[in-house]
Order: C-alpha cells, then sequence, then structure tokens
C-alpha cells in the first residue's frame, strides 16, 4: 500500500497538469489506509505463531537409573532414546515451545489407587516434570548444557505450556531437522519403592514448537 | 527533512489539492515528501526486537539425591559457553520416596503423596518449596542476600516454574560461571525420623536443577 501511495504522490509531483486528479484518488488511497490500520489486524500478525510442530511419542517407557549393579545405564541427565524427528516445512521463525505430559494407565491394572498416585505424580503444570528433553538441530546442536556437557532437563524448565510457552527466537530454514529426545523419569521419584507395589507407567507425551511463517503467506 | 506525518495529515492535504486544482500544482511536491515520510504499516514492523530477546539455550546446575541436611549441597558451576545474556531463571526439584516400614501397600503410597501434592499445589510448583538457593558470580559476588549477608531463599520467591521465569539480567562472558548453591528443606513436610508406622517418607531429593535461560549474544552457533 505504501508504494502505491508513494508512486502516486512521485507521479503528481512530476506532472502538474495531473496533480488534482491524483491528489483525490490518493485523498481515498489514505482513508482506506486510516480506517484499516485501526480496523484489521496487519498480516504479519496473523501469521504469528500460527504454526505448530509437534514431537508426539505415545508410550515412553522409564529408562533404568544407574545402580552399582548396573552403572552403565544413562545418567538422568541423558538417554539412549532416539530423537523424534520434526522436518522444518518452510522458512520459519521459532517463537515458543511447550510440552505437556501424562501418565498412561499402569499395565497390569493395579486399581484406582495406583492410578491416583500416577496422576498425583507431577508438581509442575500439564505434567511437565515426568519426563526430560532436550532438542538438536540437523544431529548437531543442543541447546542445553552445564558448560562442558549436554544435559536432558526436566520439561518443565526447558519448555513451557501452550498457556504460556516459553519465548525463543530462532530462525530456521526449510528442511532443517529438529531432533526432540524425552526420557521418562518417573522412576527417579519412585526408586525407593518396590515394582510389586508400584511401577510407573508409560507416558504419553508431545512437544511443540510455535512458529512464524517467514514466507511471505 | 519533513517530520513523520500521519496518515490523517497526508490525507487532508491530498483533499485539499483535490478541491483547488490551482493548488494542488504548488502543493504536489510537499504531497510527495509527506507520503515519502509516513509511518511503516505496522505489518512491517513485526516486533522482531522482542523476539531477539527471547532466549534458545538453558544452561543448567544440576544436583543429584541432595540428603536432608542442615549445610547447603557443595556448589555447582554453570560455565558459560559464549558470551550471554542470562534472562531469567527457573528450577526443579523432584523428590524421591523410599520404604521404611514394613507391609507396606499402594493406599500407604497414595497417601504419601497426597502430601506432596497438596504442598505442590498450594505452596508452589516444580517443588520448589522444597529446596533453598543461591547464586553467586565467579566465586565473588552473592545476588541473593538480607541486605546485609548472603542467605540460602526458598527457591519458590527466586526461581520460575517454567511458565513463567524470575526475570534476570546479566551479560557475561564466555567461561565466566554461575556458582549455584542449594539446601534441601524437605525437612518442612518430615521433620520427624520415618517409623514403622509411616511406610513410606520423602526425605531426599533425587534430582534438583536450577536452569537459566541465556541468550547467545552472538549468532547462535553450533558445537
Amino acid at each position: 500500500m505504501r508504494e502505491i501511495l508513494r508512486s502516486l504522490a512521485d507521479e503528481a509531483a512530476r506532472d502538474p497538469s495531473r496533480a488534482a486528479p491524483i491528489a483525490r484518488y490518493l485523498a481515498d488511497l489514505l482513508k482506506q489506509a486510516e480506517e484499516s490500520e485501526g480496523r484489521t489486524t496487519p498480516p504479519g500478525y496473523v501469521y504469528a505463531g500460527a504454526h505448530s510442530w509437534s514431537a508426539l511419542v505415545d508410550d515412553l517407557a522409564i529408562e533404568p537409573l544407574p545402580t552399582l549393579a548396573a552403572p552403565n545405564a544413562a545418567p538422568i541427565f541423558s538417554t539412549f532414546n532416539e530423537p523424534t524427528i520434526v522436518k522444518v516445512p518452510f522458512d520459519a521463525l521459532v517463537i515458543g515451545v511447550s510440552s505437556w505430559g501424562f501418565p498412561k494407565t499402569p499395565v497390569p491394572l493395579p486399581g484406582n489407587e495406583a492410578i491416583a498416585v500416577s496422576l498425583l505424580s507431577s508438581c509442575a503444570w500439564e505434567g511437565r516434570d515426568l519426563f526430560s528433553v532436550d532438542w538438536e538441530l540437523d544431529g548437531k546442536t543442543a541447546f542445553s548444557s552445564d558448560g562442558r556437557r549436554r544435559m536432558m532437563t526436566p520439561a518443565c524448565v526447558a519448555t513451557g505450556s501452550r498457556k504460556r510457552p516459553r519465548p525463543m527466537a530462532w530462525t530456521l530454514r526449510r528442511n532443517q531437522r529438529i531432533g526432540v529426545r524425552f526420557r521418562n523419569i518417573m522412576n527417579a521419584m519412585f526408586e525407593g519403592v518396590p515394582d510389586e507395589i508400584y511401577e510407573p507407567p508409560l507416558l504419553r507425551v508431545g512437544l511443540t514448537f510455535h512458529a512464524l511463517n517467514l514466507d511471505q503467506p | 527533512m519533513l517530520r513523520p506525518t500521519t496518515l490523517a495529515e497526508a490525507r487532508g492535504l491530498a483533499e485539499r489539492m483535490a478541491q483547488s486544482p490551482a493548488d494542488a500544482v504548488s502543493l504536489a511536491g510537499m504531497l510527495a515528501e509527506c507520503v515519502q515520510n509516513l509511518p511503516p504499516e505496522k505489518s512491517e514492523l513485526l516486533s522482531r526486537y522482542e523476539f531477539e530477546r527471547a532466549t534458545l539455550w538453558t544452561m543448567v546446575a544440576s544436583f543429584e539425591n541432595v540428603d536432608p541436611s542442615n549445610i547447603a549441597a557443595p556448589d555447582v558451576n554453570v560455565i558459560m559457553e559464549h558470551d550471554s545474556w542470562v534472562r531469567g531463571v527457573c528450577g526443579v526439584a523432584i523428590p524421591r520416596f523410599d520404604q521404611f516400614g514394613t507391609g507396606a501397600t499402594i493406599a500407604d503410597l497414595l497417601a504419601t503423596i497426597q502430601v506432596l501434592d497438596a504442598a505442590c499445589f498450594r505452596y508452589g510448583r516444580n517443588g520448589l518449596p522444597f529446596f533453598e538457593a543461591n547464586f553467586k558470580l565467579d566465586d565473588r559476588q552473592g545476588f541473593v542476600s538480607s541486605g546485609s549477608s548472603e542467605l540460602l531463599t526458598p527457591a519458590t520467591l527466586i526461581c520460575g516454574d517454567g511458565v513463567t521465569m524470575a526475570p534476570m539480567d546479566w551479560r557475561l562472558q564466555k567461561d565466566q560461571a554461575i556458582q549455584v548453591q542449594i539446601r534441601n528443606r524437605l525437612d518442612l513436610l518430615s521433620p520427624l525420623p520415618p517409623t514403622q508406622d509411616q511406610p513410606f517418607d520423602i526425605r531426599t531429593l533425587r534430582w534438583v536443577l536450577v536452569c537459566f535461560w541465556t541468550e547467545e549474544l552472538r549468532q547462535p552457533s553450533a558445537r
């Protein structure tokens, strides 16, 4: 719109004989612009955060924690699980990340008490402390660390909720691949509880990047 | 240079020119300048400045198996891998259930976890009420204090829960270190030694993390 206004105004300045009719047309256009600026959502905002790319895992099982008997198990801040891949469909600005986890019914079904224990195990909004996450870009970049080594963290400190995603600013190119790793860490809380009494269940987990399309919509 | 004009001012000028062809000739140059100086459309602004302040890195101080004690756990250093801007801090503590009594059942476990759930629901998410924390920079300056001396403070007061972070604004250079100190305060829930009547108890913090959300001051780089 601004380009049209500028070229018309320049045309009027170049050819004064046409200045009056062009000015009439310009006045109409400026009036339309005034009305639309106040009334409509600007196009950029319409598309901001409209895209959600999710990594979902349906049956995320616990991994054993290292013990004296099994010292080679993955430390609590790591995992042997393969990353879930999210392929970037267009040039995009990732503006936020949120996640969610839900304990599935313990199997074999030991009754409502075990289900209640599972549901009460989370101390964070939306079950985000039941699993840990980290993500990498094209298999080589990790963004979670203590300064010496890559570290997975509970999702409740690495991601936000859908209502308030963790803000990010991550410009990605089409066809890049984000690898999201998940680990069910419910066994950390129940490490001292015998399996006969309670065995941590599978989790359904999801992590979503909220993105803005950088291509012209 | 003409000051930035408004749409209303430009429209006023154009209408005056349209009504008076004699003025149109003399005002055409002014209208061109006026339109050149219109502010950009809102859609061109796209608050990028705000996004650029957002964080990507999570720098972590991790503590495992923190026992109940009157003294703090040993400091953990978080070393900056890049020149960084620390924008906020979040925390989480995962307590560990232990069996003390004999003949324990799932009902006993449920009763104990209900206490934990009530505490977190009312007094701080992410297990933040169960530990105290303090941060220092390069082993010199404490930022959590009573005003006159350093203080270990309930994490609920100084750490965010991930949905919101506790805002910070530190610009750190590569290899600078933040020292994090914590202390287990599960004694608030379990002040007495475990007994046979109390089959399950929560005394140890299995995993505590204090995480700093940081922005790399230069272009984010691969490791």
